[in-house]
């Protein structure tokens, strides 16, 4: 599938997401937009509203120690468990993650 | 939003008032007092923060109280199970002097009498009350479901107040939602993976006259020591155990 790209523009694609005790990870569509986390069941459902959203202004981002797969994104008591095909994926993730935060404005120091 | 299970399997003559209550705590008394100016932070100690706002009508002292807490390796079933279950009543209780279970309502709700031990120099308190315990389910699977005790004050024509004591009225609460990080690879979860979170809720009319500065300072004193206790209980008897999701 194609990978995220850096940019201010929307940008979507599947992560496995930790989604509660009884069914674990499942596929979502996540959606990074207007400094925004989204994420939809799936990219046929996006017209039906999402399912969860994170601000990434304060949110943290977190590359899984042992899991070369994983990142945990957090903002306050709330985690997102995240899962990426391959480390590579994973890296484009939190590339376009960062990049995106950055060009919204709230990127670390340089933003004033 | 919430949906409710417990009514319909669990149908008593306190059922509606059973329903009114729990609703009442998923709305009013999950809300965050961090930051509401109301709200006075009277003791935190490590993850656990004890709220209260000062309020007195006629004298007396009717201050409402709310603590938040998040235990490690638990679930808010067990928590709520130890907390509901008098059968470990006296395993963590220490400020009552005796109870009994005047009323099984049903498989999640009794009604209980229990006599305080009497706190120098105020006399000593009553208290009866209906005891559920609930489960409501998320509507969403990225909020957890919530599991709640309540305890709220009715009469019973068995229990009417005595001479002995003053009978004190409640309106107590217990909600828990637990938190479940993801295992490392495929393995199964266990209690590392488990963080519960807790809102306790309590307002007390303690009835009678009592002297406001023993009053906030017996619960300055008591509510942290009981939910540390109480915590730690729920703790060393889960640990080891299959968990109780």
């Amino acid at each position: 599938g194609p990978g995220p790209h850096g940019g201010i523009a929307e940008f979507g694609g599947v992560l496995s997401k930790w989604t509660n005790y009884i069914h674990g990870w499942q596929d979502r569509w996540v959606v990074l937009k207007n400094n925004t986390l989204s994420y939809y069941k799936s990219q046929d459902e996006r017209e039906y509203g999402c399912r969860g959203s994170l601000c990434l202004s304060k949110a943290v981002i977190t590359p899984h120690e042992f899991d070369e797969c994983r990142l945990d994104i957090s903002v306050n008591d709330s985690v997102w468990y995240l899962r990426a095909q391959d480390p590579e994926h994973r890296n484009q993730w939190i590339d376009s993650i960062e990049q995106h935060r950055a060009e919204s404005g709230y990127g670390s120091e340089s933003s004033l | 939003s919430v949906d409710l299970i417990s009514a319909s399997d669990d149908v008593h003559r306190f059922s509606a008032q059973v329903e009114e209550m729990v609703q009442s705590h998923m709305t009013y008394s999950l809300q965050d007092v961090g930051g509401d100016a109301n709200w006075q932070l009277v003791v935190e100690e490590g993850d656990m923060k004890v709220y209260r706002r000062e309020v007195e009508e006629n004298g007396i002292v009717l201050d409402p109280l709310k603590a938040t807490h998040a235990v490690r390796g638990v679930t808010g079933h067990e928590v709520c199970h130890y907390f509901w279950d008098t059968a470990f009543r006296n395993d963590w209780e220490t400020t009552v002097e005796s109870f009994q279970v005047v009323e099984t309502l049903s498989d999640k709700a009794v009604i209980i009498h229990q006599t305080h031990k009497r706190v120098w120099p105020a006399s000593q308190r009553d208290v009866l009350y209906v005891s559920i315990i609930s489960k409501i389910l998320s509507t969403n699977e990225n909020d957890p479901d919530t599991w709640l005790v309540c305890n709220f004050s009715v009469d019973h024509d068995g229990y009417p107040p005595s001479a002995r004591c003053i009978r004190a009225k409640i309106n107590v609460a217990m909600i828990c939602q637990t938190l479940i990080s993801p295992p490392e690879g495929d393995k199964e979860i266990t209690r590392d993976n488990i963080l519960c979170k807790i809102t306790y809720v309590a307002n007390v009319n303690p009835g009678g006259w009592a002297p406001a500065s023993v009053l906030r300072a017996v619960a300055k004193r008591e509510y942290p020591k009981f939910l540390k206790r109480f915590t730690s209980y729920v703790q060393e008897k889960t640990n080891g155990e299959a968990i109780l999701f």
